[in-house]
């Protein structure tokens, strides 16, 4: 029991013992372990607010940088509106001196923070006008982009983008590109010509084409009037109208000095020529010799091969391969068909009668056409597609005696006695002619013979004997150049690029021209209308035009201003540096106006052309921009 | 014998396991109370510091925080505000405004012939803005003010005018003074002709 109370007692005061001492050791650790808990806790707070600080922060840096991008873009469209040709593609930085902005190099630095980049794109549009990828580049639209780049912290980057579309909708343009505004100005050496770009009416300004011969000119003296020519290889063999030598050969292997080599008797005056080979075939004016076979296979030394008789004169022989068709001055049967498979022998194989006199003959393919007297019917269509057999296929009236026809492709050109004119028949069908335009010419045409784009035509008129034709358009010619050959022209050929026509000119019945050679001058100057802006306020912005540029050739402007339109005319012509020594080349520049000019409420321009003589650059329009 | 000693065994063991705990209780109560009490207090001390500074910058932050939202909401009504009526201005009235000055004065010709002379200008630290003949109204809030306000002019033959505007945004309570917090104002506008 003592035991027991002992043990009870001293248990009893081990577990006060016990208890006291562990309750004040307790407490210290729930201090600490309370101060952690409250320490994460105050932490978890601040962390909290310190972001929400960070956020409006960020958000006052991201306002801030929208602002700067916001007046990146206006700079640039201050740039734009002041001068639209600034506007280049690349990549620039803004400097803003001088009350002035202005394009540095890329990026530019705000505030030691941001940096700001501007990107100017070219723009392209597609068929319908819609901005695309690909397409036309437009010029008057560019594509702007203002990037404002920070790094938050020092390291996460941040961008703040803008982008416009830019149009030079601000300035007016003076565009000159029809017809009728071109032609207000004043061509020197230079002439507008419509381009088949729209609008209706639309004109290039250009150098002046011209289809006129050079001077050269050479001639031979036959003796007697030259009557027709026929040339080849070196010499030219004449018809002339000398009765005891109507033939002659002229070496014409320097056409500047043609020598008349011989000249033969072919009983008679002779009428029309054609060689081939070793034989040339005359119609003479001879009722008992009309056509005579000359061997010229010496041209030095000719001599009369054969002698035909038809009771009647010999016209126009032509020859189509192995057969001579001949027309004669009869009225019976005056349409003959040789053959000359043997050249020094030609045997007549058929003959036609059209009641009527034959002039001339033309051979295209399986027809032939025929130019006669006949009154109503004057020219026939032969078939000839079996030459023994010629039959009459067709007949049209051309309005008078035929003297003269030359076939260039589809179109029969039939030059009329008694009118000055040249019919256009279309032979496309050759079984059905029909007159498809009427050219008239300076006077009646007596030979015709077609070389590249040209009809040179032979006229019975002393101070125009040749006209030469354009038929680049076969059905629609015009006559290019009329020229004066110091005689009627009676015959003519082309060979080796030059123009052998016979006169009725005793001493020189031969005459020598170059073959027209089309071209252009080497330079020429347009001269514009003048403009009234409407204000001396102006500002000028650009010229620019749109032009066919040549190999050869050069485009340059010139402008010029005044106060008034009366001093237009005496102010000088300067260019892109107000000078007069500088000319605008290059499209799209920049107008500078002379500092010397009375003023600048007028404004005309000059387009100054150069070429190689065979190409014209063309200037299909002018736009002077400019704000009112 | 064995009861004996196992007796005077538990005899011993009671009699020194008595008094010494009884020798071990005394001395270290005494002592202990009067360091922890110390050790308590300082604890207690540096931890209600910390408390209390965590609170103040909790509270600092979140002001800071409310007066940068309140200067920022400032700052894009008044940058509207501006930039509206520039757009909608017809032309710069040269006479009407102050130029290049922190007390600058920005008249504009406006397109409603009614709101013409629409004007901004600064008065003891708040932007007013009047339409015509209208009552001029402060267009910032009463918590903030605005220590300068500057316009520039660029200006160009034949080019729509610019205006570039400058101002600095600042809190106007003294309880938020002390954080020296203020804001930029710079933008540019056109007119649109």
């Amino acid at each position: 029991m003592d035991s027991l109370h002992t043990n009870s007692a001293e248990s009893r005061t081990a577990g006060r013992s016990t208890l006291l001492s562990s309750k004040k050791a307790f407490s210290l650790v729930e201090i600490l372990i309370a101060m952690v808990v409250f320490s994460i806790f105050t932490t978890g707070i601040v962390y909290l607010s310190i972001s929400t600080l960070e956020r409006d922060d960020k958000a006052v840096v991201k306002n801030e940088s929208l602002l700067y991008t916001q007046e990146c873009l206006e700079a640039v469209r201050n740039i734009k509106d002041r001068d639209y040709l600034d506007l280049v593609s690349g990549q620039y930085g803004l400097s803003f001196t001088s009350d002035t902005w202005s394009f540095i190099a890329a990026p530019e630095l705000i505030d030691d923070f941001y940096s700001r980049t501007v990107t100017i794109e070219d723009v392209y549009r597609d068929v319908d006008g819609n901005i695309a990828d690909t397409g036309t580049l437009d010029p008057e639209t560019k594509y702007v982009t203002c990037d404002v780049t920070w790094d938050w912290k020092g390291v996460f980057p941040q961008t703040e983008t803008l982008s416009a579309y830019m149009t030079n909708w601000r300035g007016y343009n003076w565009e000159q590109t029809l017809c009728s505004e071109f032609t207000g100005g004043s061509f020197s050496s230079t002439e507008t010509v419509e381009t088949p770009i729209p609008p209706e009416d639309n004109c290039a300004v250009a150098l002046e084409f011209t289809e006129s011969m050079s001077e050269f000119f050479s001639s031979a003296d036959t003796g007697e009037h030259g009557v027709d020519v026929s040339a080849e290889n070196g010499y030219a063999y004449l018809a002339t109208s000398k009765t005891n030598q109507g033939f002659a050969v002229v070496d014409i292997a320097i056409p500047a000095s043609p020598v008349v080599e011989n000249k033969l008797d072919i009983g008679g005056k002779g009428r029309y020529v054609v060689n081939s080979g070793n034989y040339a075939y005359v119609g003479v004016e001879n009722s008992s010799g009309g056509l005579v076979t000359v061997n010229i296979t010496d041209p030095t030394n000719p001599s009369v091969a054969k002698t035909t008789n038809f009771s009647a004169m010999g016209n126009q022989p032509f020859l189509a391969g192995s057969y001579l068709y001949m027309g004669l001055e009869v009225t019976t049967n005056s349409f003959r068909v040789f053959s000359i498979s043997t050249p020094s022998n030609p045997t007549q194989v058929a003959y036609l009668n059209f009641d009527a006199n034959t002039n001339v003959v033309h051979v295209d393919g399986n027809y032939a056409y025929v130019g006669t007297d006949k009154s109503g019917g004057q020219l026939k269509v032969v078939d000839i597609t079996t030459p023994a057999s010629p039959s009459l296929v067709a007949s049209l009236d051309v309005g008078g005696e035929i003297n003269a026809i030359e076939i260039y492709g589809t179109v029969a050109y039939v030059g009329v006695s008694g009118s000055s004119a040249i019919q256009v028949v279309n032979i496309s069908n050759p079984l059905s002619p029909s007159i498809a335009y009427t050219l008239t010419t300076s006077g009646k045409v007596q030979d015709m013979v077609y070389n590249e784009d040209y009809l040179y035509a032979a006229i019975d008129e002393t101070s125009s004997g040749l006209n030469i034709i354009n038929i680049s358009n076969p059905f629609v010619p015009y006559l290019a150049s009329v020229n004066d050959i110091t005689g009627k022209g009676t015959g003519a050929c082309v060979n080796e690029g030059y123009v052998f026509i016979t006169i009725d000119i005793n001493n020189s019945g031969l005459v020598v021209k170059e073959a027209l050679v089309p071209g252009y001058p080497t330079s020429g100057t347009y001269i514009s209308d003048a403009f009234d802006t409407g204000s001396e306020q102006i500002r000028y912005n650009f010229i620019d035009w749109d032009y066919t540029d040549t190999v050869g050739g050069t485009i340059k402007l010139q402008i010029r201003t005044a106060d008034t339109e009366a001093h237009l005319s005496s102010a000088t012509w300067v260019g892109s540096d107000g000078t007069a020594s500088t000319y605008y080349e290059n499209p799209r520049t920049t107008i500078v106006t002379s500092p010397s000019a009375t003023g600048k409420r007028f404004i005309q321009f000059q387009i100054i052309m150069t070429s190689d003589t065979f190409e014209t650059p063309l200037v299909d329009s002018v736009n002077i921009n400019y704000n009112p | 014998m064995r009861n004996l000693l196992k007796k005077k065994g538990v005899l011993l063991t009671q009699n020194s396991s008595y008094y010494g705990a009884r020798n071990a209780l005394r001395p270290s109560a005494k002592g202990s109370t009067l360091i922890e009490i110390l050790i308590y207090f300082i604890i207690l001390a540096i931890f209600l510091l910390a408390a209390t500074t965590f609170a103040i910058q909790i509270m600092d932050v979140n002001d800071t925080s409310q007066s940068l939202g309140e200067m920022e909401a400032n700052r894009e009504f008044i940058s509207e505000k501006i930039t509206d009526a520039i757009y909608a201005a017809d032309s710069i009235s040269s006479t009407g405004s102050t130029f290049d000055n922190d007390n600058g004065i920005l008249a504009l010709h406006m397109t409603q012939g009614a709101d013409s002379p629409t004007k901004f200008y600064l008065s003891e630290g708040n932007i007013y803005m009047q339409e015509g003949t209208g009552t001029a109204v402060q267009i910032n809030t009463n918590d903030v003010k605005l220590d300068y306000l500057r316009f520039n002019q660029v200006s160009y033959s034949k080019t729509p005018d610019q205006i570039i505007i400058d101002a600095q945004i600042s809190p106007i309570s003294t309880e938020m003074a002390h954080l020296q917090n203020t804001i930029l104002m710079h933008l540019t506008a056109s007119l649109r002709q």
